[in-house]
């Protein structure tokens, strides 16, 4: 029986007195990767910012290994580990790589004493930002950041990792690359919430998927059943027969 | 226009601004690690200096021990201060924008000039022990002994700071929070946290600076105002968001200070320092170190 | 922002009327030398006054000036130095537009290199830096300006405390139908554009540099103008006197005080202090400044968007308007919890500017 990591129920989320999320539901299994997908404004970056903890629901709730996370502050949640790679990575460009992954295990003393493990591990899995370890985060290029916000993400050693567009801005073989990478990382075990607006390539890998459209959960399914779907296919892949 | 008499009194103009500039970089490094984190313009940070000053000279008025005891003393003593400071008044204003924090900064400031002034009277104040007056003669040229302690506490504290936020964890989570606040609360730092600590040091860093000022002239109440105004110069010409910077800008103002006032006249000293400031502003505005105060 | 601008339209027109013709009565009523009340009101007139000017650059153009004390200073040397040299009289209305218009210029001259070149503390800062170096330049002027014991007018011409009234009454209204006109022009658009987003702004074809002087400098006028007026009252002008910080700080006081950027917040504000500044004077002479300094930092603590917000209902100073946790202090929207918005200063950072 696959275990329910995390929970969204019946959520409602503003910005100041503008309504974002309608009455969503969605919910992630353990070891597995969902996608939201939509549009742009469709609200699945306030999805994250709201599992994260710095927009909180006006009502419903949000449960994480049964326990609630709503009202918790962001630094709590990252403790609890769940790790959020936001849009556009917002890397401290001026901090070198190697302080960047450092501030990644930040949050816990736990995190800090396997501090060199985690090291060791990102850079098992990303080589390249080993050889970078003393450049400014700010001098690598789009492909390398990426890959160098999802290894700060990992260093607190997340339970559910959520990324936010990690292919925006991307060329097409980093993106390709960056999509490997993902089913790697669902391979080490670790739980993965996917926003996106690559909706093929996301679906290709995801478990299962949630279809955002202007704050409205419209559509869900496991990947291929979607990609199958003659009315998403129309919609979001603009295949017109 | 006075004519430079002879190279030996040049120099002792040199020594005495470089190390009078000293107290400038000290009180500069505290407001540069506040602005630089928080963007807030602490303009009280003088106003924390001459409250550092009184209590130096009261501790030795009463106990007749050593001032420069006041040194270490202190230091916790206005850590906590600091860190108070940004608990009680700023963290809830800190979302309302710069003004406002501006406004506040200025009001803690003439809350706590005017609480000396009542408290201990307007009057100048100063303290002497029997060292202050000693000095270093080489030659012709003196060099006080309190000053040169300045001097070294004021490279000293620029050093720590310095490594503190290159080599600690925490030091680095107040480089990434300044760069990044949201990115750095992503990761679990508290930017609660990272205010009240780069406040709390900030601070301290007042305090130590209070102390020299006690031991080095006489002070008034009203005396932090110039103060502050001179340690943002001083930030200034060192580059917004460079430490080591600060202090060096702090050292060179004094310099300028200390060389208009021999070259021109003593009562143009102020202005002297405000003009650098507006050039530098306008000219160059990275200061030595820094990051740009262009328009981006 | 679907209320109706307060006090607008024809029976706003005629509240306003009514009210300058009640306050042009009181020194008929009230006897004027003796009434405490109308030197209260006529220090509340310049409050007003330097206020709106400090508003208009700073809340409305968002140029955060620290140095309007230059422009007072200036104003008030400008009439000083022009009696004691013979060339104007007491309450001479050349001397008074002069001033103004001197205090404008130099706000022009100044304001060329600071607004633009530098980004928004940093010309607060420049602001300030000029101001002190103003101070001591006329400090040190000696003959010219009378150093640092300034210049003293001949007291003996005093005319009671009608004129001053009157005078400063009209300077206030005058101030306010400019700004309430300028405001509502595209000059006044322009402004708020370049607020809310210079590139914006400018990329839409908004002069940024004109603009801003133009802000900065009609701000520098009204408030040379109550230099000047502040010169004919005290008759006695010195560096210490109007180029105190003073002057400089409390339009920025009393305008964040009522609501900056907001059109009747500056008067709120400056009649709300003028009141505490007297009566704590009164009461209290010894913990006046005390409880003023303790007045401003538990303002700003608690009432950052003004007193205006809380009479409008939240509706109060635009670019404060976005910072959703504090709306919902009072009880605007449901944004959950309020969160500890010490880091909403990056997000904030990228929307001011």
């Amino acid at each position: 029986m696959e275990k329910k990591l995390l929970s969204v129920e019946n959520v409602n989320v503003f910005y100041g007195d503008a309504q974002a999320i309608w009455d969503v539901s969605f919910h992630v299994n353990q070891g597995a990767i969902v996608a939201l997908i939509g549009a742009n404004g469709a609200g699945k970056s306030t999805a994250l910012n709201m599992i994260s903890g710095f927009n909180p629901p006006a009502t419903g709730r949000i449960l994480y290994e049964g326990k609630s996370l709503n009202n918790l502050p962001p630094e709590e949640i990252v403790n609890r580990g769940i790790s959020h790679v936001p849009e556009g990575r917002r890397l401290f460009k001026r901090l070198t790589v190697l302080e960047n992954l450092e501030l990644g295990a930040f949050n816990s003393t736990d995190s800090r004493k396997r501090m060199k493990q985690s090291l060791e591990e990102v850079f098992r899995l990303f080589p390249k930002l080993e050889d970078r370890i003393n450049q400014p985060a700010g001098t690598l290029s789009g492909g390398e950041q990426q890959i160098l916000a999802i290894g700060r993400a990992m260093m607190s050693q997340p339970k559910l990792l959520m990324l936010d567009e990690p292919s925006l801005g991307l060329a097409p073989q980093i993106v390709e690359l960056m999509f490997d990478i993902i089913t790697q990382l669902r391979e080490k075990g670790i739980t993965i919430l996917l926003v996106e607006q690559n909706v093929y390539q996301t679906l290709r890998i995801s478990d299962y998927a949630y279809v955002l459209q202007t704050g409205h959960l419209k559509m869900e399914g496991r990947g291929e059943e979607l990609l199958a779907d003659p009315d998403f296919q129309k919609t979001f892949l603009g295949m017109v027969y | 226009m006075v004519t430079i008499s002879s190279l030996d009194v040049f120099i002792q103009v040199i020594i005495n601004g470089t190390l009078y500039g000293c107290i400038y970089g000290l009180a500069a490094i505290g407001l540069s690690l506040i602005f630089g984190s928080m963007q807030i313009i602490f303009i009280a940070q003088g106003a924390m200096m001459v409250l550092a000053s009184y209590f130096t000279y009261w501790f030795f008025t009463l106990t007749s021990i050593d001032p420069l005891l006041c040194f270490i003393l202190l230091l916790p003593v206005f850590y906590a201060l600091g860190a108070i400071i940004y608990r009680v008044c700023f963290k809830r204003v800190a979302r309302a924008g710069k003004n406002p924090t501006l406004l506040l900064a200025f009001g803690i400031m003439v809350l706590f000039e005017r609480a000396m002034a009542l408290l201990w009277s307007p009057d100048t104040r100063s303290v002497t022990t029997d060292y202050t007056t000693m000095s270093l003669s080489l030659g012709n040229i003196n060099i006080s002994y309190i000053r040169l302690l300045v001097f070294v506490i004021g490279i000293a504290a620029t050093i720590i700071v310095f490594l503190f936020l290159k080599k600690t964890m925490w030091g680095k989570a107040v480089r990434g929070s300044s760069e990044d606040p949201h990115a750095a609360a992503l990761l679990g730092i508290s930017p609660v946290k990272v205010a009240t600590l780069t406040f709390a040091i900030g601070i301290s860093l007042a305090g130590v600076a209070g102390v020299a000022v006690a031991m080095s002239y006489p002070f008034d109440p009203y005396f932090g105002f110039i103060f502050s105004l001179k340690a943002l110069v001083a930030v200034a010409i060192g580059g917004m968001g460079s430490v080591g910077g600060a202090f060096i800008g702090g050292v060179l103002l004094g310099l300028f200070e200390s060389l208009g006032s021999y070259l021109i006249s003593s009562g143009w000293a102020d202005a002297i320092s405000y003009a650098i400031f507006l050039i530098v502003l306008i000219f160059f505005p990275e200061g030595l170190f820094g990051r740009s105060a262009k328009k981006v | 922002m679907s209320k109706q601008p307060f006090l607008s339209g024809k029976k706003g027109v005629l509240g306003v009327i009514l009210l300058i013709i009640f306050l042009s009565a009181l020194p008929i009523v009230l006897e004027a030398e003796e009434s405490y009340f109308i030197y209260f009101l006529y220090i509340s007139f310049i409050y007003i006054t330097v206020a709106q000017g400090w508003n208009l650059v700073a809340g409305y153009a968002g140029q955060v000036s620290l140095g309007q004390h230059a422009f007072f200073g200036i104003g008030a040397y400008v009439t000083a130095m022009s009696w004691d040299a013979g060339l104007t009289g007491y309450l001479d209305p050349v001397a008074m537009f002069s001033s103004g218009a001197i205090a404008a210029l130099l706000a022009v001259i100044i304001g060329l290199p600071l607004l633009g070149k530098l980004r928004d503390d940093y010309f607060a800062l420049g602001t300030l830096g000029f101001a002190e170096i103003l101070r001591v330049v006329f400090i040190q002027g000696k003959d010219i300006t009378g150093g640092p014991i300034g210049i003293m007018l001949p007291s003996g011409r005093y005319a009671g405390m009608t004129p001053y009234y009157y005078i400063s009454l009209g300077i206030a209204v005058l101030t306010l139908v400019c700004i309430w006109f300028l405001i509502r022009s595209r000059f006044g658009l322009g402004f708020v554009a370049i607020r809310e987003d210079e590139q914006a702004a400018e990329a839409n074809g908004i002069p940024l540099l004109r603009s801003k002087i133009l802000a900065f400098s009609i701000g520098a006028f009204f408030t040379g103008l109550c230099g000047s007026l502040t010169a004919y009252y005290s008759f006695h002008i010195h560096p210490g006197g109007v180029f105190t910080l003073t002057w400089g700080l409390l339009p920025l006081l009393m305008t964040i005080l009522g609501g900056i950027g907001t059109f009747w917040g500056p008067v709120i504000g400056a009649v709300l202090l003028a009141g505490v500044f007297e009566l704590a004077n009164m009461w209290m002479p010894e913990l006046h400044t005390l409880i003023s300094g303790l007045f401003i930092v538990l303002v700003t603590m608690f009432m950052p968007n003004g007193v205006v917000s809380l009479v409008k209902g939240g509706d109060g100073p635009p670019f404060l308007y976005r910072i959703g946790p504090f709306r919902s202090l009072f009880g605007q929207s449901n944004t959950g919890r309020v969160s500890d918005g010490a880091y909403e200063n990056g997000a904030e950072n990228t929307i001011q500017r």
